[in-house]
């Protein structure tokens, strides 16, 4: 039993950071930063983002591995039981169930999406998609999603054996166990995926006018659109709030899963070098070669108003319509190889996340209710396989949309917010900076005290009121939903309350538990 | 809409930032790997 066994730990250093980096790399490097930076000043919006990745990515990464390892000390893999020891209070540990609330809710449809970039780099190599528009290739994608039917999609089947696929590879790799599974992924899935990308940015800087009648429509203009910037922007707060949601999500923070890793860390392993490389890794593969894949080859295929209008339609359109579109014309040679390429480093970018995400869980079971890895693997499975049904076959009224808002997107930010409070202000700022420091390769800068015990909670307080302003409450009173989708968006609400109940239920029961024991 | 010199020395800048805190940081990772 996990309560008096040997926790596991990492195998490798590398291998760790290969694996926070793979949580914090996902689709959103690829498709979201890349719109977010052409929508909002081009050039000028990396002045905001590198103040927010200072002032509020770097320190939150910092304090989740900070509190992870804290918690693993004391055999707590998961934020009920790390909150528990950072603050002696009733409350904390109920706080801490939210951490797992959020990464087993977006676990559950993010894993559905991921299984779309699987299908999809086999549709690419198989040939499937060639000279579309995008009336047919919007058909091809809302097909294989069980909206409507096509000559290709008939039924949702075809998706659903690869929802099964990608789940059954999901947790395959948690039963294997922190080393011989989530690191041995990491250190296959990531190498892998910065050598297609890093082929793939090549492929399109060297593809220069895709069509000669069409001069304007170049790889060089889809730079200048990212990267040209408009000062002007800066004096609206909006571009502000945009760089910092941009930076909040890219890194993967909020969730719990920094700290699930960080807890199978021993007292005096390093987290400050650990923390700021993968960090850099993660900015790495957005913003040199996430900002060089889609947005550019965009411009080149589609010119430059077509690409505006794409951008807003969001990352999916981006992703899974204009870009097969682009492998699947004539004027790019071996576009079903690239294709393959692009979908296969979303679906690498996609696991190593997915991955995290179930891990929260597991070691709740594990050290909380002394479950062995195995049964508390089977348990998630079972769990998140029930859950995805309703994501899978109410997909089109909206379901999927309205977990992704309240756990993948404002429930981000509540407990970071909260965290972030109960590291440096309960526990004690001093404390806090110490665990940190402790053993660290290298000495945090002493600016970051400052920056995590007042700016970025500061940051996360103005971004949350923002938000709940400006989303929250129209989406909490269906201001802008479709008749039709109400119930569905009810029933999403229902299922996530149920997730949240029963969460909160075992928490309970598991300190009842350990409480008569001791 | 052309690539014009300040768009140019935005993308050097970003570019040359985040490139050598990959490497400085990679470098001290395996560094102090080699060490342990």
């Amino acid at each position: 039993m996990s309560l008096n066994g040997e926790r596991e730990q990492w195998g490798t250093k590398i291998g760790l950071i290969l694996a926070v980096a793979g949580n914090a790399v996902g689709l959103g490097n690829f498709l979201r930063f890349p719109v977010q930076a052409a929508q909002n000043g081009g050039g000028a919006f990396m002045i905001p983002y590198f103040i927010f990745f200072l002032l509020l990515g770097i320190p939150l990464m910092w304090i989740e591995w900070g509190i992870g390892r804290h918690g693993g000390k004391f055999r707590h893999g998961s934020a009920p039981g790390m909150f528990d020891v950072l603050w002696k209070n009733k409350l904390a540990k109920y706080f801490g169930a939210l951490g797992l609330f959020i990464s087993i809710t977006i676990l559950i449809y993010y894993t559905y999406i991921e299984s779309w970039t699987l299908g999809f780099s086999i549709f690419s190599i198989l040939g499937l998609y060639s000279n579309e528009t995008r009336e047919t290739m919007t058909s091809f994608l809302s097909s294989y999603q069980g909206i409507t039917t096509s000559q290709t999609f008939t039924s949702i089947w075809p998706a659903y054996l690869l929802m099964l696929l990608t789940f059954a590879i999901n947790f395959a790799v948690l039963y294997k166990g922190i080393s011989k599974g989530i690191e041995k992924l990491a250190k296959i899935a990531m190498p892998l995926l910065f050598i297609f990308a890093i082929i793939l940015a090549i492929r399109i800087f060297t593809l220069g006018t895709p069509d000669p009648a069409f001069p304007e429509n170049s790889v060089a203009n889809g730079f200048a659109f990212i990267w040209n910037p408009d000062f002007s922007a800066l004096g609206n707060p909006n571009i502000w709030l945009a760089a910092a949601g941009q930076i909040f999500f890219t890194l993967s923070v909020g969730m719990g899963t920094i700290h699930a890793y960080a807890s199978y860390l021993k007292p005096n392993d390093d987290i400050a070098l650990s923390g700021l490389a993968t960090a850099s890794t993660n900015e790495f593969a957005e913003v040199v070669l996430g900002a060089s894949i889609a947005i550019p080859v965009a411009v080149a295929f589609f010119g430059l108003d077509a690409t505006k209008e794409i951008a807003q339609g969001g990352a999916f359109n981006l992703g899974f319509v204009s870009m097969p579109i682009i492998f699947g014309s004539s004027h790019f040679p071996l576009g079903e190889l690239f294709g393959f390429m692009w979908f296969l480093l979303l679906f690498f970018a996609g696991i190593t996340s997915s991955v995290a995400m179930g891990q929260p869980v597991v070691a709740f079971l594990e050290d909380e209710f002394g479950m062995s890895r195995k049964k508390a693997v089977t348990a998630l499975a079972i769990t998140v396989l029930i859950a995805v049904q309703f994501v899978i076959f109410f997909l089109k009224f909206g379901f999927l949309d309205e977990m992704d808002y309240w756990a993948g997107t404002f429930g981000l930010v509540v407990f970071a917010l909260i965290e972030t409070i109960l590291f440096m202000w309960v526990f004690g700022a001093d404390k806090a900076w110490k665990e940190m420091n402790q053993g660290g390769d290298i000495q945090i800068p002493f600016f970051f005290y400052y920056v995590m015990k007042y700016i970025t909670p500061l940051i996360l307080m103005i971004l949350m009121g923002w938000w709940f302003i400006q989303s929250a409450i129209p989406t909490l009173f269906l201001q802008n939903a479709v008749p039709e989708n109400v119930p569905y968006i009810w029933g999403a609400r229902a299922l996530m309350v149920a997730i949240a109940v029963i969460l909160m239920l075992m928490v309970k029961k598991a300190w009842a538990n350990n409480h008569s024991e001791v | 809409m052309e690539f014009t010199t300040n768009g140019i020395i935005f993308l050097a800048l970003a570019w040359i930032i985040i490139i050598s805190l990959v490497v400085i940081s990679f470098y001290k990772v395996f560094k102090t790997q080699k060490k342990n």
